[in-house]
């Protein structure tokens, strides 16, 4: 089971996970916020500007179109590993990870877990008793935590 | 990508993964207190092992200040901190 947390400040319903970019040698521990109406997982600015994300060395940008807009966007191979409750297991996930460019507008924004990961778990989202779980359905990978 | 393994995948073991992940939800949970408004207000702040290590008021200036106080961005939460909140409607379609 994975347990994520409503932000305290932004009521945000999220989850931390360890995100893996192979092509661009990054791992980094990031805080998603949980998105049904994201189609893919997505890295945002701040987050990839503070991975030092070189947007020089991604594939070729299309257009992701949101209700702000459009913005450019890459998609690179990536890895999620996420920790379950009782801190026993850890689950891992191989994805398309879509970075946003920089924009005036995308900063300040949290990256966000998308339906291609949220698709593979039952979640439990009851604000009123600030329960946030995910039982895992299925998984790329799995490792017993020592 | 290779043989599938954590180690493969991440360069660490569940074990290691765990233990960071750990740390950095702890500095998440403090980067989300109501009380930082009153402190920071406007500002992008740092925290890490639990503690705000830096702030600033641009993004850049704020990884700067953190590389120069050696924080490792690893394990970082970075956060904006606003009176000011946008009503955001995240919603992303890739092609």
């Amino acid at each position: 089971m994975l347990r994520g947390k409503f932000g305290a400040s932004t009521g945000q319903p999220l989850f931390q996970a360890t995100i893996s970019i192979p092509k661009l040698a990054v791992v980094r521990e990031l805080s998603f916020v949980f998105d049904t109406g994201a189609d893919g997982t997505t890295l945002m600015p701040t987050d990839a500007v503070a991975m030092g994300i070189d947007y020089g060395a991604l594939s070729r940008g299309f257009q992701s179109v949101g209700v702000g807009g459009t913005a450019t966007t890459y998609q690179e191979p990536a890895l999620l590993a996420f920790l379950s409750e009782d801190g026993r297991t850890a689950y891992g996930y191989r994805f398309a990870l879509s970075i946003v460019a920089p924009s005036r507008d995308a900063w300040g924004i949290p990256s966000l877990l998308g339906r291609d990961i949220i698709d593979r778990c039952r979640v439990t989202y009851d604000r009123s008793q600030s329960e946030l779980t995910g039982e895992v359905v299925s998984c790329d990978l799995q490792g017993g935590v020592g | 990508m290779g043989q599938p393994s954590f180690r493969a995948w991440f360069g660490a073991e569940p074990e290691e993964i765990a233990q960071s992940l750990r740390e950095f939800t702890r500095s998440c949970e403090v980067a989300e207190e109501p009380g930082l408004i009153d402190r920071y207000p406007e500002k992008w702040i740092g925290v890490h092992n639990g503690l705000v290590r830096a702030t600033a008021d641009e993004l850049d200036s704020l990884l700067e200040e953190l590389d120069r106080l050696g924080v490792p961005r690893r394990g970082t939460a970075i956060r904006y901190i606003t009176k000011n909140r946008r009503n955001l409607i995240l919603h992303d379609a890739a092609r």
